[in-house]
């Protein structure tokens, strides 16, 4: 017997037990409640924007954050040890890596940051909880950043656990909810009281995020539960997040080596590991951040500061993005960065040092009342045509009463409005990928078309929910959406000719369509329509990049391939996937809807096309 | 759209179950293949070969989970491909590291000689996995079934990445046992 034998035999485990691994670790379908949560969170976005101001304060005492952060007084060092942990009976021995903290170093603490750390010294609150953003620093050379808060509550705050490293998290739910960043908080011990936690919130940020500024709330989840609707209305109403301009105060001074593929500042080191070909796997394939073994920063008088190796972690927060060609570090102590001669990865020496010019940062193109455009919608409901509304579709205690419908026949896409309703509410209840929500029991409503499920928050209740199916048809469907209610146990389609079924002729309803790209893509109100290889696309998915700008400057990103996580705006069919399909192009339903007029170009896998 | 209608359309010869299927599983087999042959075309290759194999298996075949059904097929279409093109030495994939991990559970020579003996291996394997804990099995299967690095499992089970190997360490060992006492090693 070999190995190879072996993995076969391994490929035919049964079926539960395979399934049961990515039952674990696979995302699932999203439940409504989450979705609707999202939208709550959305809108606070929204609201909150408004807030924005442009110009930047500086913060009245940074050494003592500064301290904090990136020196030794309050986050703890520790050892490399081994460790015994019990997981389901079985004890498992594994080793913890060692943190070293240095004393905070004064001057580059005074020179080279204190300027660019903005005072926010805002405050939200909500049901005992008291959240204060004090400063905020946003490095832009390496799109990471710091915001120091604290967590009030005069009756006691529990809920969270304090990790080896200074970390902490939050079980059952609870503390801030930080969007448009991918960070991690840690309790700043010698500032905390059993009724205020003080907390640096360590970040960086991906290309999704580029142009947002971040929004800082309050969790809407305590205890691990979710609030009922009633309670998200009120939290939404009372509760607007603090938004954070992401302002570099000028932008602190910082250094590239490797060709400009590893950006250092201060506190921060990002690495594009996808142009670094000695990253590349013994094994083969593209250059990977993962396979990023150990960094040193080495000074001009020969001192060195290990970032990692196997046995030491002396960074605060490091993630790579989704693709895995990127990797940012927020260090645990500050660099002085004019007194750095090379950086040394996996033992290769990098010494090509230079100072970042300004348009190599990741500066936000949009600020403050910007940012507010940005984010506002561009709703366009007279594409919609409505002489059917009105009409209904029951289904024992379930209401579907349609409220729009619109559809576009040269990029066969289309939006269908309706609201669902149930008198007992609609616990258990699931938005499924695709085409089928899912009501618990067995039952569920269906759709016959290539489609996604949304929900609108700002106007469904406990026991109505406004929905709207984005929708491709597909090539070999019939030319008309159905949808029905499908009985558990129900093995057969219902048939079209009972009256369980709601049915649309798909006719032409959209009012414009703007073609683009000399005719190889084709932009309506409800998506898009893209010959990708006449435009020399390789097709390849996950779905690259695909923005559609508009002539005030804002913008819809229906898609970017470096999110972290991945999530599209936007429902793709790549038609090559179609048996016996005679195209091969993509057609995407928008989430939003879009009217060509007001569109200037599109971006797509990284080509601008503008709208003649 | 739900399993079941996507087993039911091919059943009726319906070419909306391979739309249906890419559209609901086509990045999970993606991410199969990718995991085996770190290269876009032949990921892409194999899940088309996928869809193919799908649809030649049912009818008659009903399979009780699709999305397991259909990432044996893909984990197997990989797995053969990646042989054929290592026969070329293009190498690369996350199969050469474990292929070196399982070595030290086989003898190491000699391919099985029979497909009764190798249904028999299939056998002892899922005897050995039965008698796993739950979690030590599926950190057992992300590495050798799902064939995902040791970051990305320890990412998964919020593990470290020290602690994972050495769990696949007393797996492996685990597993050397079984297969000697019954006869393969």
């Amino acid at each position: 017997m070999t190995s190879m034998d072996l993995l076969y035999a391994i490929g035919e485990a049964k079926d539960a037990y395979v399934y049961d691994v990515k039952n674990h670790s696979a995302k699932k379908p999203p439940r409504l409640w989450l979705n609707v949560l999202v939208a709550v969170l959305i809108l606070c976005s929204l609201a909150t924007t408004a807030l924005a101001t442009v110009g930047f304060t500086r913060y009245d005492n940074p050494l003592q954050m500064l301290a904090s952060f990136f020196g030794d007084q309050s986050l703890p060092s520790s050892g490399w040890q081994m460790v015994e942990e019990t997981h389901c009976g079985e004890t498992y021995v594994f080793d913890r890596p060692a943190i070293e903290r240095v004393p905070l170093n004064e001057d580059v603490a005074q020179g080279l940051v204190a300027p660019y750390i903005a005072g926010v010294n805002k405050s939200i609150s909500y049901g005992g909880y008291t959240l204060t953003v004090l400063a905020h620093q946003y490095d832009s050379a390496t799109a990471c950043g710091v915001i120091y808060y604290t967590l009030e509550n005069p009756e006691g705050i529990s809920g969270y656990q304090l990790q080896y490293d200074g970390s902490i998290t939050w079980p059952g739910g609870g503390g801030a909810s930080i969007q448009n960043c991918a960070g991690e908080d840690f309790l700043l011990t010698e500032e905390t009281t059993d009724t205020t936690l003080s907390i640096a919130h360590y970040y960086t940020r991906f290309s999704a995020d580029a142009d947002k500024d971040l929004m800082v709330g309050l969790s809407p989840y305590k205890n691990g539960k979710r609030m009922n609707l009633e309670e998200q209305k009120a939290f939404e109403e009372r509760c607007k997040p603090i938004c954070l301009p992401m302002d570099d105060g000028g932008g602190m001074r910082a250094m590239t080596f490797g060709d400009g593929n590893i950006r250092l500042s201060p506190i921060a080191l990002r690495i594009n590991a996808a142009a670094l070909e000695f990253l590349t796997p013994a094994h083969g394939g593209a250059p990977r951040a993962d396979e990023i073994r150990n960094i040193v920063i080495r000074h001009t008088d020969g001192s060195e500061y290990t970032v990692m190796d196997a046995h030491v972690n002396n960074y605060a927060y490091a993630c790579s993005s989704m693709n895995n060609e990127e990797i940012a570090f927020s260090l645990n102590r500050l660099v002085d960065v004019t007194a750095v001669e090379r950086v040394i990865i996996n033992g290769v020496d990098l010494t090509d040092a230079c100072v970042m010019a300004p348009e190599q940062r990741y500066r936000s193109a949009l600020h403050g009342q910007q940012a507010q455009e940005e984010a506002v919608l561009h709703p366009f409901d007279g594409t919609f045509r409505v002489s059917d509304t009105g009409s209904t579709l029951t289904y024992q205690a379930y209401t579907l009463t349609t409220e729009a419908f619109s559809y576009d026949t040269r990029t066969r896409t289309g939006v269908f409005r309706f609201r669902l309703e149930h008198p007992a509410g609609f616990d258990g209840c699931e938005l499924q990928w695709l085409d089928r929500i899912s009501f618990g029991d067995g039952s569920s409503l269906e759709a016959n078309q290539f489609g996604h499920w949304r929900s609108d928050i700002s106007r469904s209740s406990d026991t109505c929910l406004y929905l709207s199916y984005h929708f491709v048809k597909l090539e070999q469907a019939t030319g008309s959406l159905k949808l029905y209610f499908r009985g558990s146990g129900a093995d057969v389609l219902i048939d079209s000719a009972t009256q369980d079924m709601l049915y649309y002729p798909l006719e032409d309803t959209n009012t414009t369509s703007k073609v683009l790209a000399d005719g190889n893509m084709i932009l309506s109100s409800t998506g898009l329509y893209i010959d990708y290889l006449a435009l020399g696309s390789t097709g390849e998915r996950p779905a690259k990049d695909l923005v559609i700008r508009f002539d005030d400057g804002s913008c819809y990103v229906a898609a970017d391939a470096s999110a972290t996580p991945f999530a599209p705006q936007c429902l793709y069919l790549d038609t090559a996937i179609l048996r016996d399909s005679t195209e091969r192009v993509f057609r995407i339903a928008f989430y939003q809807l879009t009217d060509p007029e007001q569109v200037s170009s599109v971006l797509f896998d990284g080509v601008e096309y503008p709208v003649p | 759209m739900d399993d079941q209608l996507i087993v039911d359309l091919y059943w009726q010869r319906s070419e909306e179950a391979i739309c249906a299927t890419a559209a609901k599983y086509g990045r999970y087999c993606y991410a199969i293949a990718y995991q085996i042959l770190a290269n876009r075309e032949d990921a892409e290759e194999s899940v088309s070969d996928t869809y193919l194999d799908a649809w030649n298996a049912m009818p008659p075949h009903r399979p009780g989970i699709l999305s397991t059904f259909l990432g044996k097929i893909t984990r197997r279409i990989s797995v053969d491909r990646w042989r054929s093109r290592t026969a070329g030495k293009r190498g690369g994939g996350e199969i050469a590291l474990t292929l070196e991990e399982l070595a030290g559970c086989t003898a190491g020579t000699g391919d099985v000689e029979t497909e009764i003996a190798q249904k028999e291996l299939v056998k002892a394997i899922n005897r050995f996995l039965d008698t796993l804990p739950r979690t030590e099995r599926r950190v057992f299967l992300s590495r050798y079934w799902y064939m995902e690095s040791i970051e990305q499992i320890a990412r998964a089970f919020s593990f470290s990445q020290s602690k994972v190997t050495s769990m696949l360490h007393r797996t492996r060992k685990k597993l050397r046992m079984t297969l000697e006492r019954e006869g393969f090693v």
